[in-house]
């Protein structure tokens, strides 16, 4: 690729949790602003390409759909809708739509029903995974344990493993939490 | 038995109740049928492409609405909606609802009238 080509694109890292969402919402649409628009999402990596003519508003929507047909179905709805499909990633599907001033319908969740569940989609998904890991980490624990004595630095090995999971069954759980206040907050309202 | 899962989207949002309304009257796409909730709501309810999507997806599971038979599929990725039985006596419901909220609204408005300073 020549250097012109290459000049066009900016890798960003950016480790962020997805219970804040909305902030990372934000982070693309001021980016955008600048005149760097996402062209591709990844877990920590996230690729811009450089075009100070053009704004857009970027909304982020989690939805785990196997069934092509059906992907492409909802991929058609928002097109119809105005938002344009640029990637997605674990579930996270990213949508841009052109900026314009004054534009009132630049969300994509505008009702309690529906927030709500998507809110319970993203924290369902985040306890099947701390439960997920509950079993492995067990088994793990005791193979710790038996081989401590026999096999050291391997049962070393593992303990950091254990640790590892453990931090993130903690981080699971802290997300489930801070969407179940989330939930709670729309049911006050 | 029909009434205890529908029961969580009752009383309906209004994106949903007017979904279904819109429905009601005829079949349509999702596009359509947020244009014409904005339209009847003269543009205060605003439908989101998410909100859409959950809303026909949910309704759909819930049996109140479902795919209707197109005579000419040109776009199998646009899906066409229509009302079910199930989804005209939810509707049906709500409007008896709506109807005694407004009726005994209405009442209060009437009555104060001659008390108003």
């Amino acid at each position: 690729m020549t250097q012109a080509l290459l000049d066009q694109f900016v890798v960003r890292t950016r480790v962020s949790f997805v219970w804040n969402y909305e902030k990372d919402e934000k982070w693309l649409t001021d980016l955008s602003a600048q005149g760097q628009h996402l062209v591709e999402p990844g877990t920590f990596r996230y690729v811009f390409k450089k075009d100070t003519s053009a704004r857009y508003v970027y909304r982020m929507d989690y939805h785990q759909i196997k069934e092509k047909e059906q992907l492409n179905e909802y991929y058609a709805l928002f097109k119809d809708m105005g938002w344009e499909h640029i990637g997605s990633n674990m579930g996270w599907h990213y949508f841009r739509k052109p900026y314009a001033e004054g534009d009132t319908s630049t969300h994509i969740y505008t009702d309690r029903s529906s927030l709500k569940q998507l809110l319970k989609r993203i924290q369902f998904m985040l306890m099947m995974l701390a439960f997920a890991n509950v079993p492995i980490m067990i088994v793990n624990s005791i193979n710790t344990w038996k081989w401590s004595d026999d096999a050291k630095p391997f049962s070393g090995l593992i303990g950091v493993v254990v640790v590892f999971q453990l931090v993130v069954v903690l981080l699971l759980l802290y997300g489930t939490a801070r969407f179940q206040r989330k939930i709670r907050r729309l049911d006050e309202h | 038995m029909k009434k205890d899962s529908v029961q969580d989207l009752l009383p309906l949002t209004e994106a949903y109740f007017y979904i279904l309304v819109t429905l009601y009257r005829a079949d349509a796409h999702g596009y359509a049928i947020m244009q014409d909730v904005e339209q009847m709501s003269n543009g205060r309810v605003k439908i989101g492409a998410g909100t859409l999507y959950t809303a026909l997806s949910t309704l759909q599971k819930k049996g109140l609405i479902d795919f209707a038979q197109e005579a000419d599929s040109a776009d199998s990725r646009r899906k066409m909606y229509a009302i079910t039985d199930k989804g005209r006596d939810v509707l049906k419901g709500e409007m008896v609802r709506l109807e005694e909220l407004l009726h005994n609204v209405r009442q209060a408005f009437d009555q104060t009238m001659g008390k108003e300073h």
